[in-house]
């Protein structure tokens, strides 16, 4: 090869990429707009509205350039796709679903859960969590608490926007702060929510409820943390 | 001298003597992550110690995954024997890792020879599309926590394999020819690269070094064939060897290498078979029996060695990692003797070391 060929080679490369990419603008009709404003032309300097944002999908046939202009554009976002654990209660009738079994802190890799159980005003002990802590900055967003809480109680969310003020008592996660509906999660979640083994799993922890309640009413006063969280819901 | 890779930030920098702007001395001083990954590994259970082995070289953690999930399945033995299923999905997700490791450390070699930032973006977008697919699968880019004793933590979700054969069969050698089209003849990537940071064959083996460094040093080892694990003995796909060892040769074993891996993914995606993904039930408590294991993967940065020593109890003995990055770096001065100052970055790069794992 010539002198230079292989870097004018390379420079037609890139030429390309960049016409590529006005082209596949021009052809999805994006071209002279800002990502995810409106269609006239002063809508160049218009935002679209929280939550409103359109999804970028890059599959196998995407050409040009990548940029999703986030937060004006975003990436879909995966069932799967795990940040912080949250707790599950479920909507109906307020019930917390986790038992304060202690597995979750147990199978924890950085150790940063921890709970106390309730008790009930005679001493005995009420599967429910009196509170629950969780350390969000140890977190390390790995997901083995979900996966192995045999209750379905604590669940990954997606909520990835935690940018923040103040990092010592606002990371510190508490029983109210972790507490999302069941119907939050059952639109986090479709396909999860949805499957055979989480609907046979519903049904199973339906009768644990069921008895766990039994037994909280059969000591003197329900038990305090089964009533507390219903009222003030963290997230819906 | 450093910290110069952009991996390198606070944990790495050379120690270099010079004369002139020749270098005579080079010493790599290790910085420290404080992370303390093996010792962390003894006090974990078996479990616990997954999401763990994701950050040693967190742009592998697929591979890392892979390794470790290994070493405590041979101790386990047969209660710990992945399905079918399981296999290829482990073996379609490492070989994926491989590309997105081999992409970033062409971008980023390139970058560090100087070619601010065309190549490395170019290589980020096959990337992106990988690390789409793990974070559907798995929950996350890249920690990605995804493997189990016996099997993975998930079943692919559906569409998924569809999305993975469209990239595989129709898009990744493309691309891959174009990355080849826009760096390999390029007179300034030649010069910079051609007879620089040379290591002989014998060299190489006796630094142990592993992975491309190795192969660019026309000694055809690779773990994969010299001592296949999962399933790798039915794929057909060659061992890629350069000639002499120098900064090109690491760059071109690379590219050729993501298209062996493009070839074994387009055999996996195909055969594929439906079944279970794990051989029991889900259980947090593992038995893990007493005994010793070494087991290792060719993870895109060479071989990656788990040891883990069991006495019966929830928790490992005994617990080291046989870090690629960590050993390739002792090469590193005998490859830098001789050349200037611009070349040691060059010469870094080509190692494609991840900081994560040199200080665990
Ligand atoms: S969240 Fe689940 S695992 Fe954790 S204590 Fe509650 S019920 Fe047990
Ligand atoms: S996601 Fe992982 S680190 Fe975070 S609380 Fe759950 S188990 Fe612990």
């Amino acid at each position: 090869m010539g002198m230079g060929q292989g870097v004018i080679r390379g420079h037609l490369i890139t030429l390309r990429r960049f016409l590529l990419t006005f082209w596949r603008d021009a052809r999805t009709g994006g071209a002279f707009k800002r990502r995810g404003g409106g269609h006239q032309v002063l809508d160049f300097f218009r935002k679209p509205g929280r939550g409103n944002e359109p999804t970028v999908l890059q599959d196998s046939k995407t050409d040009g350039l990548f940029t999703v202009e986030y937060p004006d554009e975003r990436l879909p976002v995966y069932e799967r796709f795990r940040v912080l654990p949250v707790l599950v209660y479920d909507t109906e009738d307020g019930n917390v679903r986790c038992t304060s079994c202690n597995i979750c802190a147990k199978v924890c890799p950085p150790q940063c859960i921890w709970m106390t159980q309730a008790k009930s005003p005679k001493g005995t002990v009420v599967p429910l969590p009196e509170d629950f802590y969780i350390d969000m900055d140890v977190c390390m967003n790995c997901g083995l608490c979900s996966e192995y809480c045999p209750f379905d109680a604590i669940k990954m969310d997606q909520n990835f926007e935690l940018s923040n003020y103040e990092r010592h008592q606002t990371h510190i996660y508490s029983l109210q702060d972790l507490l999302v509906s069941s119907e939050y999660y059952s639109k986090t979640h479709p396909d999860a929510w949805q499957s055979s083994e989480e609907t046979v799993e519903r049904g199973k922890v339906a009768k644990k409820k069921d008895q766990r309640l039994q037994k909280a009413l059969g000591a003197t006063k329900p038990a305090p943390a089964a009533a507390k969280p219903a009222a003030q819901p963290a997230k819906v | 001298m450093g910290p110069q890779h952009p991996s390198t930030h606070g944990v790495f920098r050379m120690n270099i003597r010079v004369d002139g702007e020749t270098i005579v001395g080079l010493k790599p001083v290790m910085g420290y992550m404080h992370r303390n990954h093996e010792k962390i590994g003894e006090r974990n259970t078996f479990l616990m110690n997954f999401p763990f082995t994701d950050r040693l070289d967190y742009l592998t953690s697929m591979g890392n995954n892979f390794g470790y999930a290994l070493a405590v399945e041979q101790l386990m033995g047969d209660d710990a024997k992945p399905p079918e299923r399981a296999e290829y999905i482990r073996v379609i997700m490492a070989e994926l890792t491989r590309i997105a490791s081999h992409m970033w450390s062409i971008g980023f070699l390139l970058n560090d020879l100087g070619a601010f930032f065309t190549p490395a973006l170019y290589a980020i977008e096959e990337r992106e599309l990988i690390l789409d697919l793990f974070e559907w699968a798995a929950g996350s880019r890249m920690m990605c926590n995804y493997f189990r004793f016996g099997g993975v933590a998930f079943d692919l979700p559906k569409g998924w394999i569809e999305r993975c054969r469209g990239i595989v069969n129709d898009r990744l050698d493309k691309r891959i020819d174009e990355l080849d089209r826009y760096l390999s003849e390029n007179e300034i990537l030649l010069d910079r690269s051609k007879g620089v940071g040379v290591l002989t064959p014998e060299q190489a083996i006796n630094f142990s070094t592993a992975g491309p460094v190795l192969r660019a040093s026309n000694v055809a080892y690779d773990i994969r064939r010299a001592a296949p694990y999962s399933i790798y003995d039915r794929f057909d796909f060659s061992v890629i060897t350069g000639k002499n060892g120098d900064l090109y040769d690491r760059y071109y074993v690379r590219l050729l290498e993501m298209r062996e891996s493009v070839r074994i993914l387009k055999q996996a995606v195909r055969d594929i078979p439906d079944g279970p993904i794990l051989p029991g039930k889900k259980s947090y408590q593992i038995k893990v029996p007493a005994g010793e294991a070494y087991a290792r993967v060719e993870n895109p940065k060479g071989e990656l060695g788990y040891y883990v020593v069991a006495d019966g109890s929830p928790t490992a003995y005994r617990y080291h990692v046989r870090s690629p990055s960590f050993i390739n770096l002792t090469a590193l001065e005998q490859m830098c003797m001789g050349h200037t100052i611009a070349d040691v970055v060059g010469i870094l790069g080509s190692l494609d070391i991840v900081l994560g794992e040199v200080d665990r």
